[in-house]
């Protein structure tokens, strides 16, 4: 099935069959892609909904995305288009980057809702001067990630005392 | 209704069995095949869907040749979990229901559904340790990997658990159930050391995630019918699933709990969110689809790789479950399955050895040999 979707996909592209036969072969062998890795397109039911994501493994493959990438993107792609039909999976984006991150907002929107609102929050608190935060979402946690760099006892004093107010703020 | 199998083999071993018997009186000779060795046991390798529905229509009975008695799989987990101290005792193994979320999906490697016919054994495994420790708050429960009473009146050993559990009273007891099946044991007088508990969902849960299984009216009626006759009762409101109304439904789901029992009926609730091992994905989009609220949630990867609701909303969930059931009755103990430590901080403020009426539950115990 897996070959035969970006096959098919592939022929509406370019009609060179043969040539097109060679280059899936010659891709899945690369990126070392067999078919269990990809199962989860087996629960795709209708023609429209595989031309769909055949669209996206095409673009997948265009854009030489890597093996993680590819298998990030179409499982997105197809629990999306199995849970609403009409959700725009295709991307104009030519990066793999952003599409994913679009594709996760879709899959995901409660959570990017609640992640940009920590996100405002985090950073509008008085964290101590001169430091890195950086928002993450890390598994089933979000929150920031802190450095600082402390060149004496006096810094890491001030430090703390910032860090103690950022404690009562959160 | 009898549970519905499509064929039932019956193991030489077993074959003199007491549940042998009774499969051969309550079933048509037509599906019953005596066999030599497990059915379908030279198919290795994980099961397909259609595979794991055919294995819940297919019952084996035979003898389960390890160890009954165990500590629950939580146990194991206790670098990430805050583990209860339960103890289970696997009397077989798969389940006659349906619910999208179950793990069995994951666990389970056999293509039947196993009741194993050596209960005497299983008891002497509980007489020895319950000999040795018989003082110790031993929480036992027979749910696991089977639920404890849907296919009971098969085997009637909750007659035998009951009637066992009673010389030791301060061992206690579990049925774990979604069913209603209780009437099998209902004329035993019951006992505060025997609980029998009903995992319990908001109907609008259970209509479309929990299939085949009995209705939130009828588990409050058998509960009640337990209650009456002397049983304690639990409730474990887990998996909680979020969806829109969850707040509505779930406050729907305490009132009614408190509406229909004391806080001297029920020995404990439990809270659990939606988890699930992330290989059994694939056979959950399978068998239920995209729709399913289970398949469509925001799940991401925990600690311990199980798949999770965001730690945020799970706290959101616990603490407002915690609040409206002690709003409605400040008496119930309620408790949180297989979470982390830093969830019960967030959720209760505190971990469970901190909470008086929970340290009994949370002490630790003799390790099981």
């Amino acid at each position: 099935m897996l070959e035969n979707v970006l096959l098919k996909a592939l022929n509406t592209y370019n009609h060179d069959p043969d040539h097109n036969r060679n280059q899936v072969i010659s891709w899945f062998e690369t990126k070392k892609m067999k078919p269990s890795d990809l199962t989860f397109l087996n629960i795709l039911k209708t023609e429209s909904e595989k031309i769909r994501i055949s669209e996206c493994f095409l673009k997948c493959y265009l854009l030489n995305a890597s093996f993680s990438d590819t298998l990030q993107i179409l499982e997105l792609a197809t629990e999306l288009v199995m849970i609403n039909s009409e959700s725009a999976v295709a991307s104009d984006t030519t990066d793999l980057n952003v599409w994913k991150n679009e594709l996760k907002k879709l899959r995901y929107p409660q959570t990017t809702l609640s992640d940009q609102d920590l996100k405002n929050k985090l950073e509008s608190l008085p964290w101590p001067y001169g430091a890195k935060i950086k928002f993450e979402r890390r598994g089933d946690r979000a929150g920031v990630e802190l450095k600082l760099f402390i060149t004496s006892t006096a810094d890491l004093t001030k430090s703390i005392s910032a860090l103690e107010r950022v404690k009562e703020q959160i | 209704m009898l549970p519905i199998f499509d064929k039932i083999f019956i193991d030489v071993v077993s074959k003199n069995s007491e549940v042998a018997d009774r499969v051969r009186s309550l079933y048509p000779k037509e599906i019953i095949f005596d066999v030599e060795t497990e059915p379908f046991s030279d198919l290795k390798g994980t099961m397909t869907s259609d595979e794991f529905n055919q294995s819940k229509r297919t019952l084996f009975l035979t003898e389960y040749k390890g160890h009954f008695f165990k500590r629950c799989p939580g146990a194991t987990q206790k670098k990430t979990l805050t583990c209860c101290n339960y103890h289970v005792l696997n009397l077989g193994s798969q389940c006659n229901m349906n619910c999208s979320y179950c793990y069995l999906q994951s666990y389970l490697n056999s293509r039947t559904t196993k009741i194993f016919t050596n209960i005497d054994q299983a008891l002497a495994e509980l007489k020895e340790m319950a000999d040795l420790h018989p003082t110790q708050p031993f929480r036992v429960g027979t749910g696991e990997v089977i639920d404890s009473l849907s296919l009971d009146e098969i085997t009637l050993y909750s007659r035998k658990l009951i009637n066992f559990f009673k010389n030791y009273p301060n061992w206690v007891l579990e049925f774990k159930t979604k069913s209603n099946k209780i009437d099998q044991f209902i004329d035993l007088p019951g006992a505060k050391n025997i609980v029998v508990s009903w995992s319990i969902n908001p109907p609008h849960i259970i209509n479309s995630e929990e299939h085949g299984t009995a209705r939130f009216d009828e588990r409050i009626a058998a509960a009640k019918k337990c209650r009456d006759q002397g049983y304690k009762i639990a409730f474990h409101i887990d998996p909680m699933i979020w969806h829109p109304e969850w707040k509505e439904n779930y406050s729907f789901l305490a009132e009614e709990i408190a509406k229909n029992f004391s806080a001297s009926d029920i020995h404990i609730i439990s809270l659990g969110a939606l988890r699930f091992q992330p290989e059994q994905r694939q056979m959950m989009r399978e068998r239920f689809g995209m729709q399913s609220m289970v398949n469509a949630a925001e799940m991401f990867t925990s600690e311990g790789n199980k798949m999770r609701y965001d730690a945020g909303l799970r706290s959101e969930m616990f603490q407002f479950m915690q609040t409206k059931i002690r709003s409605l009755n400040s008496g119930f103990n309620i408790f949180l399955c297989m979470e982390t430590p830093e969830t019960w901080i967030n959720s209760f403020d505190k971990v469970p050895m901190q909470m008086p009426e929970l340290k009994q539950i949370f002490k630790p115990l003799p390790e099981v040999r």
